[in-house]
């Protein structure tokens, strides 16, 4: 009696489950309506991304090689150096390559799907979505990353300054 | 007669030696710029590069541009280590903080969010085509 209470649970939630991250029929018409609309949305997010792209990697370029890298060598120089400020920036010189590459793997992505048809193939539409989302989640947890290490390098000059040199 | 045919039968093979080098010409042309596009393309240059159509700077970024260069800062590498020019370097390099936290949220989640592409239950995004793009444009792309 257990035995067949238990199958029939298991069916009916067989049945019932959605699994996660699965498209909801509302959502899968959604996009064969307007796979142009949400294609022309893709297209715009493709563009600001490189804008926003290319005006971050100038200001980290800046940062490195005009800030943390002198910076280093001239402590060195002075007798000086200091191992916080040299890990800061190594790890910012790491964070900075792995923001690169992150980003090219979110643009790859992205290009993929604005390419794909949508309205023949919206399941598979939106599980490239899904993935083009994670790959944009870990370039935003590169920039969050860079952030905190640029906010340290502030903080540690700030600490080199008031020790009077 | 036989002078004749032997300047006839060269002229023949100098015409084909001719489409021979062009053809060859046109594959060396086409092999070299396809490895060309490949290496532009794998190596994620393209995402940066923005002369392509639909990725051209606006006016008002150029113009931003050569301000930033105009203002551009340097910590020199040599010479002496002082207070005054580490507070100088202080004060650029928050200049340079300011810049990069004026990118509000870059790369945040809502630009592909279900509700932003429109890809919710009973979604028009029709509708607001016009406006979301916009919207897109200025929250992800500028500084603010």
């Amino acid at each position: 009696m257990k035995k067949i209470v238990f199958c029939v649970c298991l069916a009916l939630c067989g049945g019932f489950a959605v699994p996660v991250g699965a498209i909801s029929e509302g959502q899968k018409s959604a996009i064969v309506d307007h796979c142009e609309a949400i294609k022309a949305d893709l297209r715009t997010v493709q563009r600001s991304d490189s804008r926003t792209r290319v005006y971050l990697g100038g200001y980290y370029e800046s940062i490195l090689t005009k800030y943390m890298m002198p910076l280093n060598v001239k402590l060195v120089e002075a007798n000086l150096p200091n191992v916080g400020l040299v890990e800061n920036q190594n790890s910012f010189a790491a964070t900075r390559g792995k923001f690169a590459e992150d980003f090219v793997n979110y643009q790859k992505g992205l290009e993929e799907l604005v390419a794909m048809n949508c309205k023949a193939e919206p399941e598979n539409f939106y599980e490239k979505l899904t993935s083009v989302r994670k790959k944009r989640k870990v370039v935003e947890q590169d920039v969050v990353k860079i952030r905190e290490l640029t906010a340290e390098q502030v903080k540690m000059v700030k600490k080199l300054v008031a020790e009077e040199l | 007669m036989n002078k004749v045919k032997q300047k006839a039968q060269k002229m023949a093979r100098g015409g084909r030696n001719l489409t021979i080098l062009g053809v060859a010409s046109i594959i060396i042309a086409t092999m070299t710029t396809g490895v060309s596009l490949a290496i532009y393309h794998n190596s994620g240059d393209i995402y940066l590069d923005r002369s392509r159509p639909g990725f051209l700077p606006d006016e008002e970024e150029v113009g931003e541009e050569e301000e930033k260069i105009e203002e551009e800062y340097d910590y020199a590498k040599n010479g002496e280590l002082t207070k005054a020019g580490l507070e100088e370097y202080l004060r650029n390099l928050e200049n340079e903080v300011k810049a990069v936290e004026s990118y509000e949220n870059p790369f945040g989640a809502e630009m592909l969010s279900d509700e932003h592409l429109g890809i919710t239950d009973g979604a028009n995004p029709d509708g607001d085509e016009g406006e979301s793009a916009k919207e897109l444009e200025s929250e992800g792309g500028g500084a603010k």
